[in-house]
């Protein structure tokens, strides 16, 4: 094969040299058949180089993305005095999994939060599905007078500051006597969760043709028969996406569940970090490691086994509508 | 698809229940709307109208949780008072509120977008690498508040340690350890931007990658044949298509930001000083600390207003965008 490369002809020039009309857009390869072959060498080699380059750029993405993971993993298996070393080990000279084996006997109270977190997350997950998949359903295929009023008016919810609806939630919940009660935390979990589920599922449900819904009924089916035997199937994946959301926003949730627990009984993941760790334990950073990776981890683990569902979850309302 | 009802119909009249005798009975019309909407309405009045009410009636009052049988209405002077006394930090907290969320939401977009557009070509691991760039989304946000303070400890942190260590040609930038989360604050104002932006960016990737993956192939080789570079196809034909998804994701972020509290309130608590104090710190500290209720209560109302303005903007883009397809 010949190596003259004197005449570099990349398919830019070429295109800018020669304007092709619309007709041959799809033709491309008849006026890369007039070039000789020799000339498509170096514009190999450029992509040959700008790979190499997106990879260097990748790689300083990834270090800044994943360093602090790899920091929270080897931080949690180093012991005590090793965390305090300065300069830091990069990895851990005497690994151990002591802040590990210790999380169980819960000194600390990590499996009264852990537990607390996910009845709570759970229960607003439940409550926040069961509300907002027949509203979704209903805003999305009826329409009645005021229908688009409480769209908007769920979509302006969303962006609510929850911090004015807190000072009342508290008061209310004080009044009522209902302050570090699970109840409390579920309900005003949902406050955030809500509107944007009810979103999420309209999205879902207008991507679904009237058309099968129709055959449906003409098949004899009631409308909630079709709700529950052809709509629900589908929007399945939609509605699994929601509800990580749900949990995901019950299980980070800091500022309600800070103020609306007080008793250490009853407080969940987040404030009970902040309140112990802080507190009493602030020296103790292997501790505090190995306990948030296992708090990261049902989420971790959720993410990966739901990922495909929670792409097209997340992507059907959104880059479609 | 359209914004509002793409297929809705009326109810009660679908086209052909005249003409086949087997077509679905049962419930239907506006009971089924309203028995099908209830569950939602009475939550949404109940944890979200209602608390809003009452949080502006309280505005108007004098309560204090340490002595609430003094409460009495006080009309507009709780809101003099707030928008006037610098001892309320309001328009700083405001304004701190403001560059917190633009700047991580900016710097967050930019790496997402990188990473969204890396992760889209061809690349070995290509799964592997699309979930590990997740991981700092799902990491709760106190975890990453407490990974980040570790990491900038002034004394045995990291990023001390590494910063220490630059030396260009003899040049060395920080040879002092810096005092992250002390002295006037600027330090600690980068130090929860930075924690921010880490926890952010794996969103913007997700959705932007999400929406690569719709950009049509056909456009991007009809611009390579019209003579644009790398840079005129992601110019003008990449960007165009992904604007609905990227006016969303930035907007939605940018009111998120706003209301941050949980990796500023672990990080700093606030401080030093008030440096940090953005304005929802600023109302857990002044309502649940300092037991004013009613103070908190008046600057929930005047953020939930200056939010509604800007909600107000966003509902006018998003339904620009449903007219137009």
């Amino acid at each position: 094969m010949s190596h003259d490369i004197s005449k570099p002809i990349s398919h830019d020039n070429l295109a800018t040299s020669a304007p092709v009309p619309d007709t041959m857009l799809d033709q491309e390869p008849t006026i890369a058949g007039n070039a000789p072959t020799s000339t498509r060498r170096p514009v190999r080699r450029r992509m040959r180089w700008t790979r190499v380059l997106l990879y260097i750029v990748l790689l300083i993405l990834l270090i800044y993305a994943f360093f602090p993971t790899f920091w929270l993993l080897s931080t949690s298996i180093k012991p005590q005095f090793e965390a305090f070393q300065n300069p830091p080990t990069w990895w851990p000279h005497n690994p151990t999994l002591y802040s590990y084996q210790i999380l169980p006997a819960d000194q600390s109270g990590f499996v009264t939060y852990f537990k607390n977190s996910l009845i709570v997350g759970v229960f607003t997950t439940l409550l926040t599905l069961l509300a907002a998949t027949p509203a979704g359903y209903v805003l999305s295929r009826f329409r009645f007078r005021g229908a688009r009023a409480l769209l908007l008016v769920i979509l302006a919810t969303q962006m609510f500051p929850y911090v004015t609806i807190l000072i009342s939630l508290y008061t209310l919940f004080r009044q009522l006597g209902m302050l570090n009660t699970y109840p409390a935390l579920i309900l005003s979990f949902t406050t955030f969760s809500l509107p944007f589920s009810i979103w999420m599922i309209k999205g879902f449900c207008d991507t679904l043709p009237i058309e099968l819904e129709d055959a449906a009924r003409v098949d004899g089916l009631s409308r909630l028969g079709v709700l529950r035997v052809i709509v629900l199937p589908i929007i399945i994946p939609g509605v699994v996406a929601v509800g990580f959301f749900a949990f995901l926003n019950s299980w980070n949730e800091l500022l309600f569940a800070l103020t609306l627990t007080s008793s250490p009984n009853m407080r969940t993941i987040p404030p009970g970090f902040v309140l112990t760790y802080i507190g009493e334990f602030q020296d103790r950073w292997p501790d505090m490691m190995a306990a948030s990776v296992v708090v990261a981890l049902p989420i971790v683990v959720m993410f990966t086994l739901f990922q495909k569902q929670l792409v097209s979850g997340l992507t059907a309302g959104a880059v479609k509508g | 698809m359209a914004l509002l009802n793409a297929h809705a119909e009326q109810p009660g009249t679908p086209p052909m229940r005249k003409r086949n005798s087997r077509y679905g009975q049962g419930l239907d019309g506006p009971l089924l709307i309203i028995i099908l909407l209830v569950p939602s309405l009475i939550l949404l009045i109940g944890v979200i109208f209602y608390p809003v009410f009452n949080t502006i009636l309280l505005s108007f009052q004098s309560l204090n949780l340490a002595e609430p049988f003094l409460n009495h209405w006080v009309g507009l002077e709780n809101y003099s008072k707030v928008l006037t006394n610098p001892l309320f930090d309001f328009w700083h907290s405001v304004g701190f509120s403001a560059l917190f969320s633009i700047s991580s939401t900016i710097i967050a977009f930019v790496i997402g977008f990188a990473f969204a557009l890396l992760l889209n070509q061809r690349l070995h691991f290509q799964l592997l690498w699309r979930g590990l760039a997740l991981v700092p989304w799902v990491i709760p946000y106190v975890v990453v508040a407490y990974l980040f303070f570790y990491m900038f400890n002034s004394q045995y942190g990291i990023i001390n340690n590494v910063l220490n260590s630059i030396n260009l040609f003899g040049w060395r930038p920080f040879p002092q350890p810096l005092a992250w989360f002390g002295g006037t604050g600027n330090l600690a104002i980068i130090a929860t931007i930075f924690a921010a932006i880490w926890n952010k960016f794996p969103f913007f990737a997700l959705m932007l990658l999400a929406g690569l993956q719709t950009v049509q192939q056909d456009l991007l080789d009809a611009a390579t044949v019209d003579g644009a570079g790398a840079w005129g196809r992601f110019w003008h034909v990449t960007v165009p298509s992904l604007r609905g998804i990227i006016v969303i994701t930035t907007t939605l972020q940018f009111i998120w930001g706003l209301n941050e509290f949980a990796i500023i309130w672990a990080m700093t608590n606030g401080g030093p000083g008030n440096a940090t104090n953005n304005i929802v710190v600023n109302i857990y500290r002044t309502g649940f600390l300092n037991e004013s209720i009613s103070y908190a209560a008046t600057m929930g109302v005047l953020w939930l207003l200056l939010l509604l303005v800007f909600t107000y903007f966003y509902i006018r883009i998003m339904e620009g965008k449903a007219e137009t397809r």
